[in-house]
């Protein structure tokens, strides 16, 4: 399936307002709001054509699920590095 | 397959990228989308019927209602609207789940869009089949006469003859059913079978005219293994098959006389032979008869035993032919009308005043038959959307006068110098005058032409066909 230009911008903004949410949602130690996100993230970034996002999906999923702060914090620094790159790629 | 540009859609999921994405590519294929990103307002609008759903496409896991919930709460109220599940949980356990509570298919993330598709296609197929099996089975329960699903008629004629049916129907008392051919005797059979103890059991019908005499024979009775050339195995008969049930034997009147004697023992001794067997076997069926002929005449003509008469006679049930029961035609054509429209996948509203009309006044001499047979020929004909006089058979008086007028026609056909033809040929096209001529009523037919009713069958079979549709 080919997913747009346009479709994808999309896609890739819309992480960057979910990482500024997961930075937040770490520092309060909410994993469970981490789970759901990463959860999504799991589900959507392959479909996007974006397979890496998946992976730091499932990553984060269980990192979260074990409450390990600093794999979390990791995780989503990698997340926020694949975004940007992939958003100056589109641009 | 159900046309997808007119397939609508439900799509629940609280991953806003997703429902974006599967809204545009299900839109670019036609389908009407309603996306939804909590599944309690999409089961708000679905129950309330503000939407119009052939599938739903709904997460697993969400925030307020999870797809689980979402299925079980839609079976209360909808028991075969499909719904696939999409889950980035991709666990055995979790698929069963999904399956148990009512899913029709259950997709993983992330989506192989394509795949998916499939998925709904199928899911369409499936609800559309299942829609016209409950339609079809709507149209048999709708139609509920004393307990018997799919038997319709309101006219004293014809409620007489069920009201006795049903009382004798925990006899073991034999019974003969009389009426003309298309009249309902097989209905009356079955009503007597359905509505006592031998429901469960099965119900067996065979018509003693249409079958030659010694395959009839072997078909009642079964044969041994070698019994006659070809019978390579033994086989058992329809008395047997239908243990604990019943056999109906319609046109009885047209059994040939070596067959009566035996029918005589069967119905005595409750015993039959095998073809090519010694021993008896008990039978545990009941035997209902029915004939169009006057059987008391056939007993003074020789043509049947006055034994075998006496020993069905003893509860006969009439049923009157349809141009005797004229409140029974409308119902009738209603039923076969939506029978039809199922069957061909049409839409019509119903009949038009003047059909409607003409539907009562026409003498239907091949009675329901004739009457379902002319329907089905309107659905299939009707360039409308409901069903005009044109659209049914001219009156057959009116056929006769034209055809009457025509003869001159068969006149030509025949001695048209410049196109002989065989003997074979002209007796197919005299019967074929001749059946016409009687408004396809067999029995005149065949007595016109001096022929029984088994070769007239034989007849018109080969004439096929021209003729043989108002069989």
């Amino acid at each position: 399936m080919l997913i747009s230009s346009a479709q994808k911008l999309k896609y890739l903004n819309r992480r960057l307002d979910e990482i500024i949410e997961l930075r937040s949602f770490a520092s309060e130690k909410n994993f469970l709001c981490i789970k759901m996100i990463a959860h999504k993230l799991k589900g959507n970034g392959k479909t996007f054509g974006y397979p890496l996002i998946t992976n730091y999906g499932q990553l984060l999923e269980e990192a979260a699920s074990n409450e390990d702060v600093e794999k979390v914090s990791q995780l989503i620094f990698d997340l926020s590095d694949t975004v940007s790159f992939n958003l100056n790629e589109l641009n | 397959m159900k046309n997808k540009n007119h397939s609508s859609l439900v799509l629940i999921d609280d991953d806003l990228d997703l429902l974006d994405l599967l809204s545009s590519f299900f839109k670019q294929r036609g389908f009407v989308v309603y996306s939804y990103p909590d599944a309690r307002i999409a089961l708000s609008e679905i129950e309330s019927k503000n939407i119009s759903v052939d599938v739903v496409i709904s997460d697993l896991i969400m925030p307020f209602m999870s797809g689980l919930e979402f299925i079980k709460r839609i079976r209360e109220f909808n028991s075969t609207l499909p719904v696939i599940l999409m889950t980035a949980e991709g666990s055995l356990e979790t698929a069963v789940e999904a399956i148990s509570a009512g899913a029709y298919d259950f997709v993983l993330k992330p989506l192989h869009v394509p795949q998916l598709l499939i998925s709904v296609q199928r899911a369409l197929y499936l609800n559309q089949i299942q829609k016209e099996n409950l339609s079809f089975k709507n149209l048999f329960t709708e139609n509920d006469f004393m307990g018997l699903k799919g038997v319709i008629g309101k006219s004293a004629g014809f409620k007489k003859a069920i009201e006795l049916a049903k009382r004798v129907s925990n006899s073991s008392a034999n019974i003969i059913i009389f009426g003309e051919s298309g009249s309902g005797k097989e209905v009356v059979a079955k009503a007597v079978h359905e509505l006592g103890e031998r429901k469960n059991a099965p119900f067996v019908a065979i018509n003693c005219s249409a079958i030659p005499e010694n395959l009839l024979e072997s078909e009642l009775f079964g044969f041994a293994k070698g019994a006659f050339t070809g019978a390579v195995g033994s086989k058992i008969g329809l008395f047997e098959e239908a243990n604990k049930g019943t056999v109906f034997l319609d046109e009885i009147g047209d059994l040939a006389l070596a067959l009566q004697a035996k029918l005589l023992r069967v119905i005595q001794e409750k015993k039959i032979k095998r073809i090519g067997e010694n021993t008896t076997r008990d039978i545990t069926c009941r035997i209902i008869c029915a004939t169009h002929k006057d059987l008391k005449k056939e007993v003074e003509k020789g043509n049947f035993r006055e034994d075998l008469y006496f020993r069905l006679n003893v509860i006969p049930i009439s049923m009157p032919p349809l141009r005797e029961r004229i409140e029974d035609i409308i119902p009738l054509s209603e039923y076969f009308l939506k029978k039809f429209c199922l069957i061909n996948n049409v839409n019509l509203k119903g009949f038009s005043k003047e059909a409607l009309k003409k539907l009562e006044s026409l003498p239907w001499k091949g009675n329901v038959r004739e009457l379902e047979n002319a329907i089905e020929r309107a659905v299939v004909l009707t360039n409308k959307d409901y069903v005009d006089i044109d659209d049914l058979p001219e009156d057959p008086k009116e056929v006769v006068k034209s055809d009457e007028n025509k003869s001159n026609d068969l006149e030509h056909q025949i001695f048209d110098k410049s196109n002989t033809m065989t003997i074979d040929e002209l007796n197919k096209l005299y019967i074929e005058y001749v059946f016409k001529k009687n408004a396809y009523a067999k029995e005149q037919t065949a007595k016109d032409l001096g022929i029984d009713r088994k070769t007239l069958y034989r007849k018109l079979k080969e004439i096929e066909p021209v003729a043989n549709h108002q069989h």
